[in-house]
């Protein structure tokens, strides 16, 4: 099962597809749309503690976190 | 003045012609914040008379002093006034409408008339405030009316409220939950002010409906609190599975951990928090410079520190771009104390400082007070505002 992390004001929020299911990757690949469309930036995690951005939806990331567009403090 | 009392004139007739099965005795209080840390109860009443209706609670009248005030004061009360008689006229339309079995329009005076005459109220009494009952001015406040005849006013409406003798325990239950029961149907209408003046010495309700809106407010802060302490915790689980094992390590020893800037290759500390944690370390490991940024929200500590750790490691520059500086404590104490070097060279972000002879004769002398007292309360200050 592969995972997509939304940070938000709950801490994160978690959807999980399954990335043999072309509905549910269809489905996936759509919340990437909207949220990176929302000024989201996603992240693939690569190794141990590292990620790579992704700037465009790839089905074969287990695990894609969403951070919130950057504002200094 | 002279049209507000054509107007008063013109609803009073208009409400006795058109209901004259209804009783001659109407009326309304207001309760309004006076700004005096306790609130002023306005009754306007109005019955066969015409301007003499008007009527100011004792409270009220002991605060006017100011002759020059009067008139104002006046007008604008008849204008109240003559906006709640619209308002008995609106009401009876709307009691005439329900009979016959018709859809009344909602009362849309009443709500805001409280908050406009609290404004007024404030706006013309302003702090005055006269220890005693006053004479002529509470008099010509109210159209004539004398301090005598209004105390008679407030003492009649005190007996109409108040039996002549103490209620029995079962009575006194039976006026506080009819009384809480009225109380609790003008707050379900959305009414903005409730009266109580007058429940004497049946605040029972009062003090239950007090009592139950505490809880509910308590019971409103422990679900937010509980929800933020859940949420910081799902936060800084997430950013623990994004930590590399020695910034874990370094995040469980110290409450901060090290990331290397994608573009510079620089060394940048995240310490623990939301705001102003982010430093650029120099060359010896200190915290030259710091940077303020994050994600737009306010989330959490977790989820501020992992979007920080990624920005800086995948895309540097944006991240730079968008963050406010802010000195570090490093810095402000190396620009207020006296260099412990013998050469007087310093390096700052890397880059070597070289100091023209006026300086470094600058450096030679003690550093004046006022400077350690700034690097004391600097230091104080970030020291303070680091998360954690």
């Amino acid at each position: 099962m592969a995972t997509q992390i939304v940070m938000d004001h709950s801490g994160d929020t978690r959807h999980s597809f399954d990335p043999q299911d072309a509905a549910a990757i269809a489905q996936a690949e759509k919340r990437f749309m909207e949220l990176t469309g929302a000024g989201f930036m996603a992240y693939k995690r690569t190794g141990d503690g590292q990620g790579e951005v992704l700037r465009g939806f790839d089905a074969s990331a287990e695990e894609t976190v969403f951070r919130p567009r950057l504002v200094g403090g | 003045m002279r049209r507000l009392l054509e107007t008063c004139e013109r609803l009073a007739r208009e409400v006795l012609d058109r209901f004259p099965e209804d009783p001659p005795r109407l009326g309304r209080t207001l309760l309004v914040a006076s700004g005096y840390g306790d609130d002023t109860e306005l009754r306007v009443e109005w019955s066969n008379g015409l301007r003499q209706r008007v009527s100011l609670d004792i409270w009220d009248a002991r605060r006017l002093r100011h002759p020059p005030e009067m008139d104002q004061f006046r007008e604008r009360l008849l204008s109240c006034y003559v906006e709640l008689m619209q308002a008995h006229v609106d009401a009876l339309r709307r009691r005439r409408a329900r009979e016959n079995g018709e859809t009344p329009a909602p009362d849309a005076i009443v709500r805001t008339l409280g908050v406009r005459f609290d404004r007024d109220l404030v706006a013309i009494l302003g702090d005055a405030y006269l220890g005693s009952v006053g004479t002529g001015p509470a008099a010509e406040a109210t159209g004539g009316l004398t301090i005598d005849a209004i105390l008679e006013q407030v003492r009649a409406a005190e007996a109409y409220m108040r039996p002549s003798r103490n209620m029995t325990a079962s009575e006194l239950r039976a006026r506080e939950a009819e009384y809480f029961r009225s109380v609790q149907e003008r707050l379900a209408r959305g009414e903005d002010s409730v009266e109580f003046r007058y429940l004497g010495g049946y605040r029972w309700a009062e003090r239950d409906w007090r009592r139950e809106r505490d809880a509910r407010d308590e019971a409103e802060r422990r679900n937010h609190y509980r929800a933020r302490a859940e949420a910081e915790h799902r936060g800084l689980a997430l950013l623990r599975e994004w930590l590399t094992p020695e910034q874990r390590a370094q995040y469980d020893a110290h409450r901060w951990f090290e990331v290397r800037g994608s573009h510079s290759g620089k060394t940048y500390r995240i310490r623990h928090g939301e705001v102003q944690n982010v430093f650029a370390l120099d060359g010896e490991g200190r915290e030259a410079q710091g940077w303020c940024f994050g994600p737009a929200g306010g989330l959490v500590a977790g989820d501020v520190m992992l979007a920080q750790k990624l920005a800086l490691e995948t895309d540097e520059k944006d991240a730079l771009a968008v963050a406010n500086q802010f000195f570090t404590a490093e810095m402000v104490t190396m620009f207020t104390e006296r260099p412990e070097r013998s050469d007087r060279s310093w390096r700052f972000m890397g880059i070597p400082v070289h100091f023209s002879a006026r300086v470094r004769a600058a450096f030679a002398r003690p550093a004046p007070a006022w400077a350690n007292a700034v690097g004391a309360s600097c230091e104080q200050h970030f020291g303070n505002s680091r998360g954690g």
